[in-house]
């Protein structure tokens, strides 16, 4: 009987720790497809409108606020702090998976010392599109591994009571 | 908020809280802030160049801010400008920079070619060039020195001229007479006045001529073979001019090739001379 709660229990824990890694990897697999989102954004805004870019982060601090939070006073906070310290700071407290963390902060680095925007935002998506195409390979192996372990799971639990 | 006060926030911050203990008299009289790597920040008065109390020495850091602050910190937008060697930020006002002129054709300074930095700060004053606006209007050229007043009387007689019902076409090359920005524009240019910034001014003088039928075409700085020609087409049309040209009377004038020319057709009726006196400054006019 113990020996079978035990197992019960090791099994819970393990479905959840499962359940919890597959919805982070989920979750990130999203943020994924909302950089390169918000990427396509900021090609129409930098190559088609030249928005300045602390409007730019306004704009996408409110259309994508998982990405860019409290950005929406990047015009104001500018005349104190530099715009990549700014840009870095909203990153920062996205608290993004460090594969989707890293370009973004590369990004911010390279339009705020002048590179060419278009190659920065090729960068980026580069970059964005192999993690998410991990990520989702990652999902779909978590999807296919689950239920098998949860067979053998009730085999041994059925073996245990038997 | 004042030009002065736009003007404040291209600044780093320490150089920024230097300025707002300035006396009320000097912040009246400063027309330009100069930042200089390794000197305290000068401002320049009426009374000339003098170093801004309470502030430190200019460093390569400050003058990259500057350019942060005056780009918006956006360098892409203002590629265009900068490849010239000033950006005119919001309010008109225009930000030289000087040292090791960047390669490339995107024209972007780095933290370590910048020396030195001029934030210029235009000033409106209503009434200058009043008695110069009588109908009909001649041709008229604005002549003084650099850092004269040629571009405030140049806009007060153009809103002048536009309010008394002229139309007007201001081809405002470096976007500082007029300032536009967003929607709206920074100083008053008049009712009847119509605006093409950002453009060489031969190209807009031909654009205006011929699509808004301007009576008046305004001008600041001839100074190119184009800019002459493009005077020249608007006088054959029947158009009146109002330029500006940096030079300290009408015989300066003459000395030079491209107002030789402008000079000989009479294309300038007359000329209103700006001269620096201990009173402020006198305004002339001259036949040409």
């Amino acid at each position: 009987m113990t020996a079978a709660l035990g197992a019960v229990l090791l099994i819970a824990g393990g479905a959840y720790a499962g359940f919890y890694a597959l919805e982070r990897t989920r979750t990130a697999f999203r943020c994924a497809e909302m950089i390169l989102e918000a990427s396509r954004d900021m090609r129409t805004e930098i190559l088609c409108h030249r928005t300045p870019l602390p409007m730019l982060l306004e704009r996408l601090g409110a259309r994508y606020r998982r990405i860019f939070p409290q950005a929406e006073n990047a015009s104001v906070l500018v005349r104190e702090f530099s715009f990549l310290s700014v840009w870095t700071a909203s990153i920062r407290c996205a608290a993004l998976p460090k594969p989707l963390e890293g370009p973004l902060l590369r990004l911010g680095e390279q339009l705020s010392s002048g590179a060419d925007p278009e190659q920065a935002l090729d960068a980026l998506d580069d970059s964005v599109r192999l993690t998410r195409d991990s990520l989702r390979e990652k999902c779909r192996a978590a999807v296919r591994l689950y239920p098998s372990l949860g067979l053998a799971a009730g085999c041994l639990l059925a073996v245990l009571l038997l | 908020m004042s030009a002065l006060e736009k003007a404040l926030w291209l600044l780093p911050g320490e150089i920024r809280n230097a300025l707002y203990h300035l006396s009320e008299k000097s912040a009246l009289e400063v027309c330009e802030i100069r930042l200089r790597r390794g000197r305290p920040p000068a401002l320049t008065l009426s009374s000339g160049e003098s170093p801004l109390p309470g502030a430190a020495a200019v460093t390569g850091d400050d003058l990259a801010r500057v350019l942060e602050l005056a780009s918006g910190a956006s360098p892409y937008a203002a590629s265009d400008c900068l490849r010239r060697g000033f950006i005119t930020a919001e309010g008109g006002i225009r930000v030289g920079f000087c040292g090791r002129f960047p390669s490339g054709e995107r024209g972007l300074w780095s933290k370590n070619d910048l020396f030195s930095v001029c934030v210029r700060i235009p000033r409106e004053v209503k009434g200058i060039g009043e008695r110069f606006c009588a109908r009909p209007f001649p041709s008229t050229l604005i002549l003084s020195p650099p850092g004269g007043g040629k571009t405030t009387l140049l806009r007060d007689m153009a809103r002048t001229l536009s309010n008394g019902g002229m139309r007007v076409g201001l081809c405002d090359e470096r976007g500082e007479i007029a300032a536009l920005f967003g929607s709206g524009c920074g100083f008053d240019i008049g009712e009847r006045t119509d605006v093409l910034s950002d453009c060489p001014k031969a190209h807009a003088a031909m654009i205006l001529l011929r699509c808004m039928s301007p009576e008046l075409l305004a001008m600041d700085e001839i100074s190119e073979p184009e800019d002459a020609d493009a005077c020249r087409s608007a006088a054959y049309c029947g158009v009146s001019l109002l330029a500006t040209a940096h030079a300290a009377d009408a015989d300066e004038l003459s000395c030079r090739e491209v107002y030789r020319t402008l000079l000989r057709e009479r294309i300038f009726a007359r000329a209103v001379v700006i001269r620096a006196t201990a009173a402020g400054r006198s305004y002339e006019e001259v036949a040409l």
